[in-house]
């Protein structure tokens, strides 16, 4: 009782991830080959922090 | 506790789905706003709806009558107010049933995708809220009894039985009592985010699937399913502090795989692969936009003739070799990119690298008229010659 709501660092982080990819697809995405270049960058960095985020959060907790 | 809110009614005994006698007509649409624990109206409302759907609403009425037994006075669930999302599951429901049985008319196979969609967004949000039909993290959950009365857990990780009014035991009861009468499997739980962020999903998907099969709008696969991306990340981020949803981790994951698979192909197979010539032979044929994704892309407009005019043609390709032949009498406007590859303007002026411009403007025979090329290549060589 009285205790503060707890954060799961895992689904917020994949959530902002999964948000962003989509959100900037949405905004700036184009229909030329090199827009999903671009993409596929966005997606392993947005994606590959969210793990590195998740796992340092687990070691830590 | 009121006179009807008997512990046989909230969980002792299992829910059934029976005809009350005090409803309106035969106790059909009272019974299942029970059995749902929604208000009986809404339930009246969706067969009312029915009925203009070529009189589904009676057959289905009659039907219920026949097939559902009769329950003794007094019997039913109170019924609980419906919530937002509920309604849209009640709504997302009845056009999923009514679009089957022929509402619409878009193609068979988009009406029943339609429908499809519909029905199970339909039962997720309504199921989230009843617990009859929750997303697979409902299952997953432990199922706990219901706290006493300002003990709730609020750490966010426990399941937070949501306890309605109505199902909690009396204060005055004693412990013993309240233990029986509320057993753990009858507690409500939480509202699942998976159920609700799926539901929701499956919603807009019969709309944006319904809306462009009907040609109402055009919606590429990748903005349809960046939207679901963004959708989905939004729950999480919400139940990242509402006590969790595991299951939208791999809707996600699938959704993210599937933005990249569209974003790659669109640019590519949705405007063919092969070999493709067009030959407008006047003015009335000339396309403002012509695309390729795969190959040859000859556009020959030596034919038209612009008389004056001034008229603008966007042409693009994904990979391969495109040439556009223009008038020889005519002024051109030439803007061209190329992501990677070679561009030639009809001067023989050129361009050759990675995301390279080209902008021309070629004078013409006074009177001719001027023709303003986009060109966009995104791998390969853009050629544009007079013919």
């Amino acid at each position: 009782m009285g205790e503060k709501r707890s954060v799961r660092p895992g689904h917020l982080l994949f959530g902002l991830a999964f948000a962003a990819i989509g959100a900037a697809w949405l905004i700036a995405g184009g229909d030329s080959i090199l827009d999903a270049a671009w993409l596929v960058a966005l997606t392993a960095l947005a994606l590959g922090v969210a793990t590195l985020g998740a796992v340092v959060a687990w070691l830590v907790r | 506790m009121n006179e009807t809110d008997t512990p046989e009614m909230h969980g002792s005994s299992p829910k059934r789905l029976v005809r009350t006698p005090d409803g309106k007509i035969a106790g059909v649409a009272a019974g299942i706003g029970h059995y749902l624990g929604i208000d009986p109206t809404i339930v009246r409302i969706a067969f009312l709806v029915l009925v203009f759907a070529g009189g589904v609403g009676i057959l289905l009425y009659l039907a219920c009558w026949l097939l559902m037994p009769k329950g003794e006075a007094g019997s039913a669930r109170p019924a609980t107010p419906v919530d937002t999302w509920t309604a849209v599951g009640i709504v997302g429901l009845i056009a999923g049933v009514g679009l089957l049985v022929g509402w619409h008319g878009i193609g068979d196979l988009g009406r029943v995708a339609v429908a499809v969609a519909l029905v199970v967004g339909g039962v997720l949000l309504i199921g989230r809220r009843t617990g009859d039909a929750g997303g697979p993290d409902d299952s997953a959950r432990p199922v706990t009894p219901a706290p006493p009365p300002g003990d709730a857990p609020t750490d966010g990780e426990g399941p937070e039985p949501d306890v309605e009014p109505a199902d909690a035991p009396a204060a005055d009861e004693p412990t013993a009592i309240r233990t029986e009468a509320a057993p753990a499997a009858s507690v409500p739980r939480r509202a699942p985010m998976t159920a609700l962020v799926l539901g929701l999903l499956a919603v807009a998907l019969a709309a944006l699937l319904g809306g462009v099969l009907d040609g109402r709008f055009d919606v590429t696969w990748s903005a349809a399913l960046a939207g679901g991306l963004v959708v989905v990340g939004a729950g999480l981020v919400v139940a990242s502090v509402t006590g969790g949803a595991p299951w939208l981790f791999p809707v996600g994951a699938v959704l993210a795989v599937a933005l990249l698979a569209a974003a790659v192909v669109e640019p590519l197979d949705d405007r063919g692969i092969g070999s493709q010539d067009y030959v407008p032979a006047a003015f009335s044929d000339l396309a403002t936009e012509y695309r390729h994704g795969i190959g040859e892309l000859v556009v020959d407009l030596a034919a038209v003739r612009l008389d004056g005019a001034t008229r603008s043609v966007d042409v693009r390709l994904g990979i391969g070799r495109l040439e556009v032949i223009v008038p020889d009498d005519v002024a051109v406007e030439l803007d061209g990119h190329v992501g990677m590859g070679r561009l030639e303007g009809p001067d023989g002026s050129e361009t050759e690298g990675v995301g390279h411009d080209l902008s021309i403007d070629l004078d013409g025979t006074p009177g001719a008229g001027t023709i303003r090329l986009d060109l966009d290549v995104g791998i390969g060589e853009g050629v544009v010659t007079r013919g």
